[in-house]
């Protein structure tokens, strides 16, 4: 998919180009991270069983609008209440019994999750659009690729500064990061943690772009201030494995 | 069935070199050095050799072209992605390869030039950019792709065959 028609021969090899509007991808990934935090909260991991008394009480809601004596609609609204309620009982104790930084490892879960998804992303980006390019030949022309073509494709601009210190380590810099260009924050420090889990879903595509291509990394995100956002690659490997 | 080029075997190699799909139509191939499925892996597994020795002077393209001949009928043609996948096709030129030979006095792969067989690569290029963007599709996974849709559209590509050539 691409937000602007390509040049005239695209149908030739593509017969499933589509295109869709600008401001989706923005709402997306704006509402991407609400989305996948209640995910968590309501199923901590997926690695994870459903704690039984959780499940038992899912059960319980689910067999309560088959009781006759209540009306329809007053049933469904009172399933739902009690689910939101459970849900927050179960996280309120597992907080209580868990030391403090139970916190901790919930953002990590979110961020977790959020990363693995812009993996898959990127890994299905670069298949497709790295299509019709010719042969990458070192890892500066990898990162070339993903600065100018994939960054476009995504946010629609290129980055602003790529610097690296030719030893593994890449730095892009975005003065203008669009998933953070509609945010704003009355003080500066905690906007930076508001925004940090923003960051992680584009961290997710870069890594699995690289993945993609043979590059192995470490993708790391900040915003310094708040449109901007400044991505650190670490490659693990020296040259493209393709 | 006979005059046309046929292509019997399309393998799909991951960027690992493990085997991520592998469609033969017709195996055992009467009359070919191909009839048994091991014959058909040997056959694979010799194919990667062959992208790995060319891999460091192909810059440009995606195209490997005639990887080899297996004998009078079959013949071998690579591509590789940017992702360092790998497609082989294996084409079958029939009976009236013995024809094709006479009148345009090449060596083996004379019927069919190499530029014949991108659309088939970029169409087979096309179904696995589908299959790996369905959202259920596990990268990480070892295991070979089952999946319906794009086993009836490689089947689709082999039956269509090469375009322009007959």
């Amino acid at each position: 998919m691409s937000f602007e028609a390509p040049l005239p021969p695209y149908n030739f090899t593509d017969p499933t180009a589509t295109f869709f509007s600008a401001s989706c991808i923005d709402l997306l990934l704006i509402e991407l991270v609400p989305l996948v935090q209640r995910m968590a909260e309501s199923a901590p991991s997926l690695d994870y069983p459903i704690p039984t008394s959780y499940s038992n009480k899912l059960n319980e809601i689910e067999n309560l609008p088959s009781t006759p004596t209540t009306p329809g609609p007053n049933t469904n609204t009172n399933s739902t209440i009690t689910t939101t309620t459970t849900t927050t009982t179960t996280a309120t104790t597992a907080t209580a019994a868990e030391p403090p930084t139970d916190e901790d490892t919930a953002r990590e879960d979110l961020f977790n999750r959020l990363e693995s998804l812009g993996y898959k992303v990127g890994i299905g980006l670069v298949e497709r659009f790295s299509r019709d390019r010719s042969r990458f030949t070192d890892n500066l022309d990898v990162i070339k690729f993903l600065c100018k073509d994939i960054w476009h494709l995504v946010f629609r601009k290129q980055i602003d500064n790529l610097k690296t210190n030719h030893r593994g380590v890449y730095v892009l810099t975005d003065q203008f990061f669009r998933p953070l260009l509609r945010m704003s924050s009355s003080s500066g420090v905690p906007a930076a943690t508001k925004a940090a889990p923003f960051l992680q879903f584009p961290c997710g595509v870069i890594r699995g772009a690289l993945s993609a291509m043979g590059v192995n990394a470490q993708v790391s995100a900040e915003t310094p201030g708040l449109p901007g956002a400044v991505f650190q690659i670490t490659t693990v490997n020296k040259t493209p494995s393709s | 069935m006979a005059s046309t080029p046929g292509i019997p075997v399309i393998a799909i190699i991951g960027k690992q070199n493990n085997p991520i799909y592998i469609y033969n139509s017709r195996l055992p191939l009467p009359s070919t050095s191909l009839t048994t499925s091991l014959d058909l892996h040997l056959l694979l597994h010799s194919t990667l050799d062959v992208f790995e020795a060319r891999l460091p002077q192909k810059t440009a393209d995606q195209d490997f072209g005639l990887l080899f001949a297996i004998d009078e009928r079959l013949a071998a043609y690579g591509w590789m992605t940017n992702t360092g996948v790998k497609f082989v096709v294996i084409v079958d030129q029939g009976f009236n390869s013995s024809s094709a030979l006479s009148t345009r006095g090449g060596g083996l792969g004379g019927a069919i030039r190499e530029a014949d067989l991108k659309p088939v690569f970029k169409s087979i290029h096309t179904e696995y950019i589908k299959l790996i963007s369905n959202p259920f599709y596990d990268h990480e996974s070892k295991e070979m792709v089952k999946s319906k849709k794009f086993s009836a559209a490689l089947e689709k590509i082999a039956e269509t065959g090469i375009p322009g050539v007959y």
